[in-house]
């Protein structure tokens, strides 16, 4: 009896495990999503500090990381007053230069605008990314001025500076993809930020070990625990 | 060493070590300004100043920050580092001077945390062979894990101490390996992960102490390691009350003639207590302008404290407010945030978290606890009373820390400030909650007790696991 005790508060509880890896560790792992390569400026942690851009004017967040794999910059665009048409997005570097005009910006709160730019063809650290006002009305581009959401890159409209106010910018890739399938590039960079001392070849078996061994041992180790306790 | 518990420690490094090198640098709560604490330590001897000085963090700290991005990405789910400029940052980092990594002398609001841990830390930073600040980090943050896996070595012995079944043991020390706030503070600098040692290893020598009698060394041991949690941090000080409690019990129930023995241990205690307190409070009044703790002990005694407010504070902060209340004082922030949300998830600096509807569950399954631990209690009431000695120490280091916590915040909150308190400040006491699940489950009947505790164990490694793998989404998705 003791015997098949053990085996069953293991076999139980391996059950609930996989059970439950199947709905949310799957869904963490294989669900497609964004992908950012760099975040040049931040949406606001307080209350948003949006820019009023006239027609005519250009805002631009400079220096920008642009990498080959690098295809949509994403501002967040509102408009005040009327429908904003001829919204220019553009890309560019030294020896490089790319340029789109987005779908018209319907008048209200400013949300994400996602812009696609051929991407350089190698890495740029200096980029500058810019959204121009070619319409008629007013466009409204998401700002933030609280300290926690000012970043390195500098916002300027027609080539004057904003200090301490940045509009909020993302790069992403082309696609949506999922973790999963690019865990080789997450690992090189988590390692590149551990200096090193952490190689991104031990993160394979390190991450198989937290998926499996994690739960297994566990399981295992309350097991053999019943298991002696039936012994006695 | 017995299987189980082999087993547990191996978990512990695997999780711990994951934790490290796939959260990025600075990314823990006030990790920045832990990091430049022990930088500074290590590079000049000296703590930072918590006002004045020439910079919150070193040339070198700053570099890294900015120039990855990491300092603005706190907090923003949307953030990322420019992973294209790695390559050019690290080489920024190779040539600046050796002044880069001493200028961090201040402002640092955890200046005015003693120095234990850092200095521990400082010794890693300076060990290390690599001489560049991510690999330093890194290091420290593989210091950490280690204090993580001594935690749950500690909670394997007091569970050892309490439980006969080695069902039990494992039990306790399971859903202390598994906890997602636990192991997610292994992989970041941050002093509380010394404070859960110190603390975990206290309860270990104060059980002891009542349980097997009053020895020199017993009192040493327990009397030391509650100060060197005042020596760690300022909540460290919530060990003193359970320390006074435990000794004077270990005291009493010396055989007679026992006041001249008793004279001598309680002594020796209140020496080892009072030498590393005293001089925590001396290197924080260094730091500090003159003020221990950067005032909080001075301004806990000034203040004006009303009775009133503070029940109905209480009360709020556990129960929906009743007619005859005045509302809440400062924000509405309570149990649900701290003893739910901030202490199963809200990593990085809060943005990463379970879904709502995990924190619903957690919820209601800790009200379920909650009520089968008061089941329990007067089912086994008997048998509590005569295990006195020990229940009174695990009752008053509960008690401690939670007034401790819930009194300092309430002073923050009426005084107009924001709340301080936070779930990760309950770890310190991670071993009393899980030896409490395991009480409760080793009350159910003898067949029904083991497949509960196994599915608790499950879905404790679930969320474990579930939680890293969150955290990758938000740094690397």
């Amino acid at each position: 009896m003791a015997r098949r005790y053990w085996i069953l508060c293991a076999g139980l509880a391996l059950v609930v495990v996989l059970l439950g890896a199947a709905r949310s560790w799957q869904s963490e792992l294989t669900s497609d999503r964004d992908v950012i390569t760099s975040s040049p400026g931040l949406e606001p942690l307080a209350a948003p500090a949006d820019f009023r851009l006239r027609p005519g004017r250009r805002l631009c967040v400079a220096p920008v990381a642009l990498t080959p794999d690098t295809a949509k910059a994403q501002f967040v665009l509102g408009a005040a007053g009327g429908t904003v048409r001829n919204v220019r997005v553009a890309s560019t570097g030294p020896g490089y230069r790319a340029a789109t005009v987005i779908t018209p910006i319907a008048v209200g709160e400013p949300s994400v605008a996602p812009a696609q730019v051929a991407p350089p063809s190698r890495t740029i650290l200096d980029g500058r990314v810019c959204v121009s006002n070619g319409g008629r009305h007013p466009l409204l581009v998401r700002g933030a001025n609280d300290a926690r959401s000012i970043s390195a890159a500098v916002t300027s409209i027609d080539g004057r500076a904003q200090p301490d106010h940045d509009a909020a910018l993302l790069m992403l890739e082309s696609s949506p993809r999922s973790i999963g399938e690019r865990l080789g590039t997450i690992f090189a960079r988590a390692s590149a930020l551990t200096g090193g001392v952490v190689p991104a070849w031990l993160l394979w078996p390190l991450l198989v070990a937290v998926l499996l061994l994690v739960p297994l041992a566990v399981i295992a180790s309350f097991a053999d625990a019943v298991r002696a306790d039936g012994r006695r | 060493m017995p299987r189980p518990l082999a087993l547990l420690l191996a978990v512990a490094l695997v999780q711990g070590v994951a934790w490290t090198a796939l959260t990025p640098p600075l990314q823990g709560p006030d990790e920045s300004e832990h990091v430049a604490y022990t930088q500074q330590l290590a590079e000049t001897g000296h703590g930072p100043k918590t006002a004045g000085g020439t910079g919150v963090q070193s040339g070198e700290q700053s570099l890294v920050g900015y120039g990855l991005n990491l300092l603005p990405l706190r907090g923003h789910l949307d953030g990322r580092p420019p992973w294209g400029a790695l390559p050019s940052v690290t080489t920024a980092l190779d040539r600046l001077p050796a002044s880069a990594r001493k200028d961090g002398t201040g402002p640092n609001a955890v200046g005015q945390n003693p120095p234990l841990y850092y200095a521990l830390q400082a010794v890693v930073y300076r060990l290390s062979p690599d001489r560049s600040l991510l690999a330093r980090m890194t290091l420290m943050r593989l210091a950490n894990v280690l204090l993580y896996v001594g935690a749950v070595g500690l909670a394997w012995m007091l569970a050892g101490e309490l439980f006969a079944r080695a069902w039990l043991r494992t039990l306790a020390t399971s859903l202390v390996v598994l906890h997602p706030k636990l192991v997610s503070l292994a992989g970041y600098v941050n002093p509380d992960m010394l404070l859960v040692v110190l603390s975990t290893g206290f309860l270990v020598a104060a059980v002891r102490l009542v349980r097997r009698g009053a020895t020199p060394g017993r009192v040493a041991t327990t009397a030391a390691l509650a100060g060197a949690a005042a020596l760690t941090h300022g909540r460290g000080f919530f060990l003193l009350p359970p320390a006074i409690v435990a000794i004077a019990i270990a005291c009493l129930r010396l055989p007679r003639p026992r006041l001249k023995t008793s004279a001598r241990l309680a002594g020796l205690g209140a020496a080892l207590f009072a030498v590393p307190a005293i001089l925590a409070v001396l290197w924080t009044r260094s730091d500090t302008g003159g003020s221990a703790f950067g005032g909080q002990i001075s301004q806990t005694a000034s203040q004006a404290f009303n009775i009133r407010q503070f029940a109905s504070y209480l009360w709020q902060f556990f129960f929906p407010r009743l007619s005859f209340m005045d509302p809440m004082v400062g924000p509405p922030y309570g149990y649900r945030q701290v003893f739910i949300e901030t202490f199963f998830g809200g990593w990085g600096n809060y943005e990463v978290n379970f879904s709502a509807s995990t924190y619903d569950l957690l919820r209601v399954a800790a009200y379920v606890g909650l009520i089968a631990l008061l089941v329990t209690t007067v089912v086994r009431w008997r048998e509590l009373v005569a295990r006195w000695p020990t229940v009174t120490v695990v009752v008053v280091t509960v008690v401690s820390l939670l007034g401790l916590l819930l009194i300092t915040n309430y002073r923050d909150v009426s005084g107009g400030g924001s709340p301080l308190i936070t779930g990760r400040y309950l770890l310190p006491g991670i071993s009393l909650f899980a030896i409490a699940i395991a009480w409760v489950v080793g009350s159910l009947p003898r067949r029904v007790g083991p497949i509960a505790g196994a599915l608790l164990i499950a879905m404790a490694a679930l969320l474990a696991v579930e939680g890293l793998l969150l955290n990758i989404q938000r740094f690397y998705g």
